[in-house]
């Protein structure tokens, strides 16, 4: 491919240093943030890959009119030229050369055994928060997990044995884990090479778990009437007529309370840019309203992801300048607002409305990507409750209490506000070792399956050839590490992965690797996972034509485009709970931990608030 | 072997004459030197780069030849009598089955080189000394018996690395290197070794060191800590490692157990993996051949061995067997002093073996079926003072190349070679190239 010369040069300047010193470790903050977005070029240019057991086809059809300004549920046509591509079930590609997969297979799938890596490293002893986020941080993150991919749930009868020990109380002896199921023609059988998995969600961007991924889902999802979703009148979502417990989503797995709240908001955040839409373009009918709509809330919760939810666990100034500069460019959102875009380099102005290219490779999630986005420990075990508007604490749960069908029964007794509250005052937990939430290291699926997650997620990595840590590093352009006591600062863990791993440093499993090593200043997880993260979170704006050639004012309207540019996450909040406000007073940032009501009232006033929540965003830089 | 060959190997030794100063030098210069800047023990990139442009071993063949061809017999005195040469098979049956008592392989630059980091090695001892070890080895190496007792063990170590191995589109000499270094790490030393590369660096700086002919004297801090971490290993033997062997080998005072083990390090990882891997070359260049070793698969058979034997034939890695003789005595018909240097010069003997046809060919055949020993062929050596690592060598070698050659497809990139003709006298393993496809 054709690279700038600025990337080039930025290429060239950074490799011969950042073989002594890591991006983090450059003295200043622009030359952080630089050293950054030469590290993103570099992974685009090299470590995008089609799957090999696919051929592209030349499009044959012509694009329906209406995906020319509107994203379709199924996520195709967003490429006019591939219209397949990102489109729900293409598979998950790799960041890694496929000739280099090799999914594992026994003895070394087993080797060592996944349910012993959970039992013996997992494990949460005492819960360890993280104490400059919020638990809507987590939150946050699985409702994009679910707007990005799923793998599906298996089928029950293609299981994989996973030994456990004589003495563990699991109840089946070995443990079956359903295989993850490849797709036709995916090179299902293997031959120990890489298998094709496909998305269950679309591939973009979009907001499917909002808005489904079929005409048929988002059928019962939509009123009909002025573009709005369904929502009762009561401001809750509705029950999921085929699932008692859990809400009506385009995706409901995995239910929470959490994900229900951020659902609820969103829900009431597409309802309220109908609202707009329809005040300043009055003949339009339902369908434009809703389609329209649809792609301002999408990009919007892409910005706040990007802006706000990124800079807030990776909590480095040189990140939120890195950001901003992904969204908006480095000129910043005022300048552009003014003079509009600079020429078409993306070093200076940012993504967002510029041409829409996809690299090396047309755009498909990767396997890597879901393996870095395995956070489950940020997930607590105990929930303490309180009330919005007093503060008061109300009660203290397990989360099994607040999930899977329990989920809106368990609602019924708060308001919303109580329940987001409750959600910006905690911590989650921090992605460490030893700190797996018990709930999900023992869970109860709403279909009755139990699992460790913790397992699940050890042995899905080897299962589907992403590999292990040492190797994804360098596949990453990372150095190895050599030893246990270079893996990791504390002396323990690395004495308990050494046992574990029969001291092999190159078994360790990406998963272990990623919750032991030492994190950069401000970092909520690796840098090893970050690499992957710099590559596709700006991956997921530039090949989406909705975020680049049509971020227009023609397809999103000039109120959209505004819309999207001056909302941020608190703004969502308060639009649709107003009586949050005094605990968000002053953030900068709606997933560092929110200021307590109680403490509030002892007579901090606006300046007061402001001056806390600054105070807590450098506390969250410093730590 | 034709039976006229095999006549010709069971007769008497020919003789051996003098030749004159003046191919005396001309031998030295191009056969003996460069053997020796190849380095006896661990090949350098640099030099095997340098000797390959020039293509020295095509030189020494054509000195060597003009030698013999002018005097016949079985090899020639040169210098006065200091050094002597051989090429036929009665002469050198008679050196190396006499190995060690009569013709030592002690003198020289190669134990001077080896002092640096095995100076009570095997191969550079003699006498009583050698004996000793030698049944350890033996024992240890299960040098006699058909099947390895730990061979099951082995072949799942290969099994399990080659599963590890990540490679593609290409394939280059440092993975491949990488991958003999896990394979003989477990093997050696065992499972929990794998990633102990600060002991094959030890062992490498030290091999560097000593073949830099200079400065062997005292031993160094990195001696010191080499040996120091042997005994470590072998103070707590792991299970299914050729180390939990050595309680049961047959071993005295003299045996200097540590002292052995260096060599296995280097010949397994090292010269079996350089090995190897032309034998790989070989069978990427030859469709046919390919094909052919394809239908051995998964286990790899015969005819596998048979290529790897050819490829260690052709660009044999021990270009040169030498030997110091321990007393005065009579080498086919010729007086040889005590202190003689008696020199078999593997580069020569393989490709110009007189009655053998297509040696400068792959011919895997030579190999299969029940053969009489050719003691021209010396890639391992013969007689006496043969490799004890001969069985390990075919089973590992064997169990990677089948492995490999079940997960993936080769294309040769670089150097070319001639499918079904005559092979270059040199191959530089450090500059072979594939790609690859995962099958
Ligand atoms: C911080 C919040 C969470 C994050 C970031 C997260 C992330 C992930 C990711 C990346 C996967 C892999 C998906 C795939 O392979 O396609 C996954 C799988 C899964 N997660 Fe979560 N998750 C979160 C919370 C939860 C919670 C609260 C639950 C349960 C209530 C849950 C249950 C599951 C289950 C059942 C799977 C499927 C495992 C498998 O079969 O491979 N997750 N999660
Ligand atoms: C392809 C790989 C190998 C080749 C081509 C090879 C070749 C040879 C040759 C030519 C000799 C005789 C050297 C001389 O007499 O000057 C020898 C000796 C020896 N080899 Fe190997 N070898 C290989 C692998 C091994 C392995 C894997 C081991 C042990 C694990 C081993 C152990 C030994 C020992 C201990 C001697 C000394 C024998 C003695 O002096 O009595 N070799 N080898």
């Amino acid at each position: 491919m054709s690279r700038s010369p600025v990337a080039r040069a930025l290429e060239t300047a950074f490799a011969r240093i950042n073989k002594k010193r890591q991006w983090y470790e450059m003295p200043t903050v622009s030359l952080k943030a630089l050293n950054l977005l030469s590290l993103r070029l570099d992974l685009r240019d090299k470590n995008l890959f089609d799957s090999p057991n696919r051929e592209q086809k030349p499009r044959t059809e012509d694009p329906p009119p209406e995906a020319l300004r509107a994203r379709r549920p199924d996520g195709r046509w967003n490429d006019l030229e591939d219209p397949d591509m990102g489109s729900v079930g293409r598979e998950f590609t790799h960041n890694i050369d496929p000739k280099r997969i090799k999914p594992e297979k026994p003895p070394r799938l087993h080797t060592p055994s996944a349910r012993k890596v959970s039992l013996e490293l997992m494990t949460r002893d005492t819960f360890k928060p993280a104490t400059t986020l919020n638990a809507l941080a987590a939150a946050w993150i699985q409702f994009e997990n679910h707007n990005w991919f799923f793998h599906g749930r298996g089928k029950p009868e293609e299981v994989m044995d996973v030994p456990i020990e004589d003495s563990d109380d699991w109840p089946e002896h070995p443990m079956h884990v359903r295989r993850s199921v490849a797709i036709p023609g995916g090179n299902g059988n293997g031959n120990g090479r890489a298998v094709d998995y496909g998305n269950t969600e679309t591939h973009w961007w979009d907001g499917s778990q909002l808005y489904g991924t079929s005409v048929e889902q988002q059928k019962q999802l939509r009123t009909f009437e002025d573009g709005k979703l369904k929502i009762g009148a009561n401001g809750r979502l509705l029950e999921d007529p085929d699932e008692a417990g859990i809400d009506m989503a385009g995706f409901n797995e995995n239910w929470w309370f959490g994900l229900s709240c951020l659902h609820t908001l969103f829900t009431k955040e597409h309802n309220a840019i109908c609202d707009r839409l329809r005040r300043e373009n009055p003949r339009w009918d339902d369908q434009r309203l809703f389609d329209t709509a649809w792609l301002i809330n999408s990009a919007l919760m892409a910005k706040i992801h990007t802006v706000e939810w990124t800079p807030g666990i990776v909590n480095t100034p040189a990140l939120w300048f890195a950001m901003n500069v992904n969204w908006s460019g480095g000129l910043g959102q005022h300048i552009k607002d003014r003079f509009g875009r600079l020429g078409d380099s993306e070093i200076l102005s940012g993504i967002m409305g510029s041409p829409q290219e996809h690299g090396e490779a047309g755009f498909q999630l990767t396997e890597e990507f879901v393996s870095v986005y395995r956070m489950h420990p940020l997930i607590r075990d105990d929930w303490e409750f309180f009330r919005h508007d007093s503060g008061e604490r109300v009660e203290e749960r397990f989360f099994d209490d607040l999930q899977g069908s329990n989920t809106r029964g368990f609602m019924q007794n708060y308001e919303i506000p109580d329940l987001i509250y409750t959600l910006g005052v905690l911590n989650p937990g921090q992605i460490t070792l030893h700190n797996y939430p018990r709930a999900l290291q023992h869970h109860r699926r709403i279909d009755g399956e139990l699992m460790d997650l913790a397992t699940l997620d050890v042995l899905r990595d080897r299962e589907r050839g992403v590999p292990r840590y040492n190797d994804f590093r360098e596949e990453m352009r990372m150095p190895r590490v050599r030893s246990f006591d270079e893996l990791t600062d504390n002396k323990q863990w690395a004495e308990q992965i050494r046992r574990v791993y029969d001291n092999d440093i190159d078994s360790v499993d990406l998963q272990v690797g990623m919750y032991a090593e030492p994190l950069p200043p401000g970092f909520g997880f690796s840098d090893t996972a970050f690499r992957v993260f710099i590559l596709m979170a700006s991956r997921r704006l530039k090949s989406d034509r909705f975020f680049t050639t049509d971020f227009t004012p023609e397809v999103y309207t000039q109120a959209g485009i505004d819309w999207v540019n001056h909302t941020k996450m608190k703004d969502v909040i308060i639009r649709h709970y107003p009586e949050l406000e005094p605990s968000l007073e002053g953030m900068p940032n709606a997933f560092l931990p929110w200021h307590r009501v109680d403490a509030a009232h002892d007579g901090k006033g606006p300046m007061g608030k402001r001056f806390e929540g600054m105070k807590k965003a450098l506390e969250a830089i410093n730590a | 072997m034709s039976t006229a060959t095999e006549a010709r190997s069971e007769a008497a030794v020919g003789r051996l004459h003098d030749a004159s100063l003046g191919e005396s030098l001309k031998f030295v210069a191009t056969g003996l030197l460069p053997s020796l800047a190849r380095g006896l023990f661990k090949p350098r990139r640099g030099a095997m780069k340098r000797l390959t442009a020039l293509d020295m071993d095509t030189r020494a063949i054509r000195a060597l030849s003009e030698i013999r061809d002018k005097h016949g017999g079985d090899g020639a005195r040169l210098l006065g009598g200091r050094l002597a040469v051989l090429w036929g098979a009665g002469a050198i049956r008679e050196v190396l089955d006499n190995s060690a008592t009569d013709y030592a392989s002690d003198g020289g630059a190669k134990a001077k080189g080896m002092c640096h980091f095995q100076p009570d090695a095997l191969t550079v001892s003699r006498g009583a000394d050698w004996r000793d070890r030698r049944a350890f080895n033996e024992s240890v190496l299960a040098y006699s018996e058909r099947v390895h007792p730990l061979a099951d063990r082995f072949l799942s170590v290969v099994e399990d690395e080659v599963a590890r191995l990540r490679i593609g589109p290409v394939l280059e000499w440092d993975a491949f290197e990488g991958l003999w270094d896990h394979i003989t790490l477990r093997v050696v030393f065992g499972d929990h070794a794998r990633g102990d590369q600060e002991l094959t660096g030890l062992l490498a700086k030290l091999m560097n060191q000593g073949q830099r002919l200079v400065g062997v004297g005292e031993p160094t801090d990195d001696y010191y800590e080499l040996y120091g971490k042997i005994e470590r290993y072998l103070a707590d033997p792991q299970e299914g490692s050729l180390l939990s062997l050595v309680r049961e080998a047959p071993q005295s005072d003299r045996t200097r157990v540590a002292h052995q083990v260096p060599h296995w390090m280097f010949a397994m990882r090292d010269t079996l993996g350089a090995n190897a891997y032309r034998a790989l070359a070989v069978i990427a260049a030859d469709p046919s051949l390919c094909a052919r070793v394809r239908e051995e698969l998964p286990e790899g058979g015969e005819l596998l061995e048979g290529v790897l034997h050819e490829a260690m034939r052709l660009w044999p890695t021990t270009p040169l067997l030498a030997r110091e003789t321990t007393r005065d005595l009579e080498l086919g018909g010729a007086r040889l002093a005590e202190g003689t240097q008696v020199m078999m010069l593997n580069v020569f003997n393989h490709r110009r073996p007189e009655g053998i046809d297509d040696a400068d060919r792959v011919v895997p055949e030579r190999w299969m079926g029940d053969n009489p020993t050719e003691y021209r062929f010396n890639h391992l050596s013969n007689g006496t003072q043969d490799c004890p690592g001969g069985p390990l060598v075919l089973l590992l070698g064997r169990a990677v190349l089948a492995r490999m050659l079940s997960e993936w497809s080769f294309k040769l990139v670089e150097p070319s070679l001639p499918a079904g003709g005559d092979q270059p006298t040199m191959l530089d393993f450090f500059a072979i190239r594939f790609e690859v496809e995962p099958r």
